[in-house]
């Protein structure tokens, strides 16, 4: 099939994105290895993020057998950011 | 071959690769349809100790489609994980597998059969889904005459599981029914029975089946008709275009994969992607270039409009006058796009090119296996199918026992072009155009095709040195 009629294709905003945040339960929790505060949705699961192309601002969420568009340019910023500083 | 490591990137994924697809009305139960979709190409059976396995992590589909559209109205899906019972030894089993719960099966493998219907209503058009069956297992490969003894009557019954509405399903490694000389024709579209007659002749030769003693992976699955039909119903004419389907199969993976060293395993995330696909035999293989062969796995049938140029102007019909000279003179005169081609493979035979038959399912160019319901099993088939009068067989569907590289050879090399274009004649050889492979054996009932080749009972491969 193709992924246009298999995707779940939500295409968020910046504001949208933090509406859907301030909508679930962010509890803040210490991580077990390194005791740093962590503020993560109660239902989060491992995901894969993918960038394909920085420059739009759009990242894409792999979660479980969904796919998630969210455009939110401050988001792929930071983590482009942390990318390059990273290396 | 039909469809084994037909392009580059699936090549390189067997597990996920569709070797060959067979769509008939079933000869000894004929109110109901066989699907079969074969996976894991050309295995040794003696490929031990880790030997070959459905992947846990592929979705495995069979579509039909039955309004003409080429779109999935009904899907079957297989979705398989597996179980290793004993994680301190490195063995596939522990003792003789004597059935198949036996606790000597270290690994076994269950899969769930789910049917995806799509509904449409007015402008709107959804998917039901209902998960037919659960937890079915899967026998062990045939490992040898200790592991896996009396192999057939201990396993294949054993395997064929009873889901309810008069299905049936199997799933599990089977000797590969598919015969075709691999050496001959990929060493520049040789045949070895007309060897002298090539561009590099040699002496004629037998000719050799590459898939002699090896198995693959089937996913076989027997429903009613009346399951798969347009409108539910129990087609009786031939010429009713409500008559016919469209049948493909499938493989998708999800579309990224993290290996994690920590935890020694991978793990998969997102949308399933198709990575493999297949309708009629050899479409993939020698119709669409290499380049676009790993694009054409991905897309879907009601997608392949951009891949008729290929069809209507197939490279295989401008090789043969070239590889066998002075053999094709009328093939190689002929410049009319192949109308012949398109029917067969993208369209279906229309109306009045056959007198009594069709399988057409309208305009839109899909590559997809069409059978027409309302023909029945024929009492005395031919393996060269609807070209020789049976058209209970290719290109009507395909059976187990239809020899479709002769077929589709002689088609390419210009035998169908008369049925469109009753000015062509086809050129003298045509008729004894063949790779000279011939059947082996099959079951008489599901899941048709036969017992695998036994791991100790296989005599391994001897390569002759090159000259």
């Amino acid at each position: 099939m193709s992924t246009a009629s298999r995707r779940n294709f939500l295409i968020m905003s910046g504001a949208g994105a933090a509406a859907v945040g301030v909508a679930v339960a962010v509890p803040a929790v210490a991580n077990a290895a390194t005791g740093e505060r962590v503020t993560t949705p109660e239902d989060a699961t491992p995901l894969v993020a993918h960038i394909s192309d920085p420059t739009t601002g759009e990242l894409t969420l792999l979660v479980g057998e969904d796919e998630i568009v969210v455009h939110d340019p401050d988001l792929v910023g930071r983590i482009t950011r942390a990318a390059t500083i990273a290396k | 071959m039909s469809s084994h490591r037909e392009a580059p990137e699936i090549s390189k994924d067997p597990v996920a690769d569709n070797t060959d697809l067979y769509a008939f009305v079933s000869p000894d139960r004929p109110d109901t349809v066989t699907l079969i979709a074969n996976f894991i190409p050309l295995q040794k059976p003696d490929g031990g100790p880790n030997f070959y396995e459905f992947g846990d992590d592929v979705r495995y589909e069979i579509h039909i489609s039955n309004r003409g559209d080429a779109r999935s109205d009904i899907t079957y899906q297989f979705r398989f994980n597996t179980v290793v019972r004993n994680t301190n030894t490195f063995l596939y089993n522990t003792g003789p597998i004597t059935s198949i719960s036996d606790p000597n099966y270290n690994r076994p493998q269950y899969y769930s059969v789910t049917r995806v219907t799509r509904r449409i209503s007015g402008h709107r058009s959804w998917n039901d889904t209902n998960v037919l069956g659960r937890g079915l297992a899967v026998p062990p490969v045939n490992v040898g005459v200790r592991s896996t003894p009396n192999y057939g009557a201990t396993f294949t019954p054993a395997a064929i599981h009873d889901i309810g509405g008069g299905r049936k399903v199997f799933a599990g490694q089977r000797l590969d029914g598919f015969h075709v000389d691999l050496g001959s024709i990929f060493d520049l579209g040789a045949l070895r029975p007309l060897n002298a007659a090539h561009l590099i002749p040699l002496p004629s030769a037998q000719a050799v089946n590459a898939t002699a003693g090896l198995n693959v992976h089937s996913i076989a699955i027997q429903v009613p008709i009346r399951e798969i039909s347009n409108g539910g119903k129990l087609p009786k004419d031939v010429m009713d275009s409500k008559s016919v389907i469209g049948v493909w199969a499938s493989a998708s993976r999800q579309q990224s994969r993290v290996r994690d060293p920590r935890h020694g395993r991978s793990y998969c995330y997102g949308p399933y992607q198709q990575v493999s696909r297949l309708g009629n035999p050899l479409f993939n293989e020698v119709i669409v270039p290499m380049a676009a062969k790993d694009e054409w796995n991905m897309a879907d049938p009601h997608e392949d409009e951009s891949y008729a140029k290929y069809v209507t102007n197939p490279e295989l019909a401008g090789l043969l006058p070239v590889l066998y000279p002075g053999a094709f003179p009328r093939l190689a005169a002929y410049k009319k796009a192949r109308a012949d081609l398109q029917a067969i493979l993208l369209t279906g035979i229309p109306s009045g090119v056959v007198p009594g038959f069709q399988n057409n399912t309208g305009p839109v160019l899909a590559d997809m296996l069409r059978l027409n319901l309302a023909v029945p099993p024929s009492a005395t088939p031919n393996v060269l199918g609807l070209v020789a009068g049976d058209a209970a067989g290719f290109p009507n569907g395909r059976r187990v026992i239809d020899d479709t590289v002769t077929i589709e050879l002689r088609a390419v090399a210009g035998l169908t072009i008369p049925l469109v274009d009753p000015s062509y004649t086809p050129d003298a050889v045509v008729p004894s155009v063949a790779d000279g492979t011939v059947n082996g054996a099959f079951l008489a009932s599901f899941p048709y095709l036969n017992t695998p080749a036994g791991g100790y009972q296989s005599a391994g491969i001897s390569p002759t040195p090159a000259a």
